[in-house]
């Protein structure tokens, strides 16, 4: 190697490209500085073609920075000058090149042991990984998939996953045609899918997704049973996205062997390209944590059992110094020998949260990708500002949370921003802001994502839901309440159905599965200045922050995400109402009260309100008063399931083992209010 | 194969025996996973009386029946001597404590010591008494775990168990 540093990669130039800021003349002259010297390299090591095309990307990044902003087009011309560069650098075979001229280029074994999880920097792992970069960009088929193989692995894995719980869905209502809950799984399932696609710009899974959901919109609309020749009609076009999402798949190999045929590399070279293609075809779940630091795969269950443990140990341990010190006569070498015990838990413990946490950049860096796309496809001028990408989460909720994002920033950028002369003309910079940032509140991650765009329009939201007849045509709307339909199943503002976004689905999808990961959504919004989607997560799925309250002799757990606030009442606020349930006057309204002691049968609990507590929840769109003695205290508790019907049947969330090693239930607030509606206040 | 064991003859098979007021009952051993003190049982709201809740069992959290109730053998307060015994259900993954007032021995029974269940007339349900073993001049009920508690009522504690 000829240069002093090893040669930015394919993927290093794609990844400066997608976070390059168009407004910032730094961020430019970097770009414009990784591209020159890329071509530097490609004049000296590689063909003069791929230096040519290197120069032509770093000449435009000089005109961006020269002309003092950058538009769309020329971003987007940038793009394709990149995505020509790599199809040249993939035509010379670039990669072995790069392979042979890279310092230390060791055999592919000892990348397959170490370089598999490095990130790409500069080590001998990289003209490797800027292979995998460019191996699903077929230069035969014109694809543009410019992204690193993690995303098309991931995408195969959940496309797979996608297929087979609408293949699942569609069996059962082959025979239940009227499951309008199926029919909406499905649509999901094809809608998540089209997005996804249409993120890689695999155009004809796009289109075959976008066919499939069509199938469906008139059973969603109306009729609601899915005629039998449909559902066929649906068999099959599962079976072809399966055969389209396997094609995708197959693509990763043939293009490593097609630039191999026309100039046969070294065989060294040839090994290090074929490896990838075989990694991931193999186990497509894999490519996802290629790009991460090493990592070691552990059995999820045995994972489980290891913080069960460790929360056991640290009870155990817990109680026992407790029961020494109790112990007058403790002596001083035995209390050191606890202190230490003690701490040594404590850290275990810590590091065994820590165990299933990663950090959300992996996801954000995507978002870049996207942002870009859209905004291109929809001819508006967005900006994307990206913060607190190192905040973590637990794994499964990182995972999780990336399509909801998705639906959020595709919204963001559909229904929010407005297009370039409308900003202008309503006083704003042409060029739209979105931001996605996550931090930590309260023991929460809060992610959030925010836009500067036109704002949603409350009246036209309101009437759109009386049309659909999704409320009550004699209740008057409160903005909050309003705002919170666009979450509500089948609702949409958009007006025509863009390949963007819009049909309908998109934010009940969104709301669903926050929820399902325990986190709550809200929507603030200002009209004409923008929309904030504020998503609040807790830290992991296993662990929940309650208050511990105690009901006569029992403890339960409230999840401090549904409690409001807690007061001792004065007894001339509390109203008995027909001597059937009794209401707490709170400034101009009235609250509810359950007694939980009377509600779970509990011997010795308070009657009287006003002697015990209220624990002001909110469940829903409701608030309720949940009367219990006292408040123990706050903790943090891990959950234990304890079976799906009992869990709505009772009104609990599941149970919790407590400090003192015994185990406390979590109450589901709103499964509680449900309940006691449905039972008649019993 | 433990459940096939009344039809081969002269075989034997281990029981773990224990009384549930003046009443002795045997429990295929295999059917049992672990024998615990009594520890604190947290009341589940809303389930039968004859559960008594659920307990902590070194981070997993399980149910605990009370067959003293199911039984109606007369309610007894917990002594040193109660235990709970883990029996599974179904595989190792549905399990359930069982409350018992004393844990007497494992006993080796051989199939002809067994004699099948006596009628005693509409009313009594005996479908959960495999069999009445005669072990030296003591009468032993040999309990079928997955027959004692009725559809619903396993269900219920299946759900419990569950996830667990």
């Amino acid at each position: 190697m000829a240069r002093r540093s090893a040669p930015p990669t394919l993927e290093q130039l794609a990844e400066t490209l997608i976070l390059t800021d168009p407004h910032d003349a730094d961020a430019l002259s970097d770009l414009e500085d990784i591209f020159s010297r890329y071509a530097d390299w490609a004049e000296g090591s590689a063909a003069p073609e791929i230096a040519d095309a290197a120069a032509e990307c770093a000449a435009m990044a000089r005109g961006i920075r020269e002309a003092g902003t950058g538009t769309n087009e020329a971003i987007g011309a940038l793009g394709h000058a990149f995505e020509r560069l790599q199809r040249t650098a993939l035509a010379f075979g670039v990669s072995s090149a790069e392979a042979d001229g890279s310092p230390g280029s060791d055999d592919p074994r000892g990348r397959d042991a170490t370089g598999r999880g490095t990130k790409p920097a500069a080590t001998s792992s990289v003209p490797s990984e800027s292979v995998a970069t460019s191996g699903p960009d077929d230069p035969g088929c014109e694809s543009s998939i410019v992204e690193d193989r993690s995303l098309i692995a991931d995408f195969v894995t959940r496309a797979g996953e996608l297929l087979d719980g609408a293949d699942e869905s569609l069996v059962v209502l082959e025979r239940e045609p009227r499951r309008r809950d199926l029919i909406d799984d499905v649509f999901r399932a094809f809608h998540t899918l089209k997005g996804m696609a249409g993120f890689l710009a695999l155009d004809h899974i796009q289109e075959t997704a976008h066919a499939a959901e069509s199938v469906l919109d008139a059973p969603r609309h109306g009729e609601g049973a899915l005629a039998s020749q449909d559902c066929g009609t649906l068999f099959d076009a599962v079976d072809e996205m399966r055969r389209q999402v396997a094609g995708v798949m197959s693509q990763g190999g043939p293009p490593s062997a097609n630039s191999e045929s026309p100039e046969p590399a070294s065989a060294a070279a040839a090994t290090v390209e074929a490896r990838p293609a075989i990694d991931s075809s193999a186990d497509p779940s894999r490519g996802h944590v290629d790009v991460m630091r090493p990592t070691i795969r552990v059995d999820e269950g045995r994972l489980d059992r290891l913080l069960d443990a460790i929360g056991e140990m640290v009870i155990a341990e817990s109680m026992a110094s407790e029961s020494a010190r109790a112990d007058a006569v403790l002596s001083e070498r035995l209390a050191q020998q606890l202190g230490r015990l003690d701490k040594i838990t404590r850290e275990l413990q810590e590091l065994a949260t820590s165990l299933r946490m990663m950090p959300l950049s992996a996801t954000f860096r995507r978002m870049g990708r996207l942002v870009r796309d859209l905004a291109y496809k929809s001819g508006k001028q967005v900006e994307l500002l990206v913060a607190g990408e190192d905040t973590e989460l637990d794994k499964e909720m990182v995972d999780r949370i990336n399509d909801p994002l998705i639906h959020l920033l595709r919204n963001a950028i559909d229904h929010g921003i407005e297009p370039p002369d409308a900003r202008v003309a309503a006083g704003k910079h042409a060029v739209g802001l979105v931001h996605l940032r996550a931090f930590h509140e309260g023991g929460a991650v809060v992610i959030q994502v925010i836009d500067d765009g036109r704002g949603l329009d409350v009246a036209a939201i309101e009437a759109k839901a009386r049309e659909l007849d999704l409320i009550d045509p004699n209740t008057a709307l409160e903005e909050r309440d309003a705002l919170a339909l666009i979450l509500a199943p089948g609702f949409s503002t958009a007006r025509e159905v863009t390949d963007v976004s819009g049909r309908g689905v998109g934010m009940d999808v969104v709301k669903r599965a926050v929820e399902d990961l325990r986190g709550q959504i809200e929507v603030e919004t200002t009209p004409g200045k923008g929309t904030c989607f504020t998503v609040r997560l807790p830290l992991t799925l296993a662990i929940i922050d309650g208050m511990v309250v105690r009901v006569g002799e029992e403890r339960y757990i409230i999840p401090t995400a549904s409690i409001q606030r807690s007061v001792r009442p004065d007894p001339s606020t509390v109203t008995s109402v027909l001597n059937r349930g009794s209401v707490l006057a709170d400034g101009d309204g009235f609250i509810p009260l359950m007694h939980l002691g009377a509600i779970f049968g509990t011997p010795g609990s308070e009657p009287d309100p006003s002697r015990g507590i209220v624990v002001v929840c909110e469940a829903g769109t409701r608030r309720v008063g949940l009367v219990a003695c006292e408040i123990l205290g706050q903790q943090q508790t891990v959950i234990k399931g304890l079976g799906e019907d009992l869990r709505g049947a009772a009104g609990l969330a599941g149970g919790a083992i407590m400090s003192d090693g015994r185990v406390g239930l979590i109450l589901d607030v709103v499964g509680l209010v449900a309940q006691a509606n449905a039972g008649g206040g019993e | 194969m433990a459940q096939q064991g009344g039809t081969v003859v002269a075989q034997t098979h281990k029981y773990l025996t224990f009384k549930l007021g003046p009443e002795t009952y045997g429990l295929d051993i295999l059917r049992v996973q672990e024998i615990i003190g009594m520890i604190p049982v947290t009341r589940v709201p809303k389930t039968p009386a004859f559960v008594r809740g659920v307990v902590n069992l070194r981070g997993r959290v399980i149910p605990v029946v009370d067959l003293r109730i199911k039984f109606e053998t007369g309610e007894a307060d917990d002594t040193e001597l109660t235990c709970i015994v883990v029996v599974q259900l179904a595989g190792q993954s549905t399990v359930m404590g069982v409350v018992v007032d004393e844990v007497s021995e494992v006993l080796d029974i051989s199939v002809d010591q067994i004699e099948d269940t006596p009628d005693f007339g509409a009313g009594v349900q005996t479908e959960f008494v495999r069999g009445i073993a005669n072990v030296d001049g003591k009468v032993i009920m040999l309990l079928d775990i997955v027959r004692v508690l009725s559809g619903e009522e396993l269900s219920v504690v299946e759900r419990l168990a569950s996830e667990a």
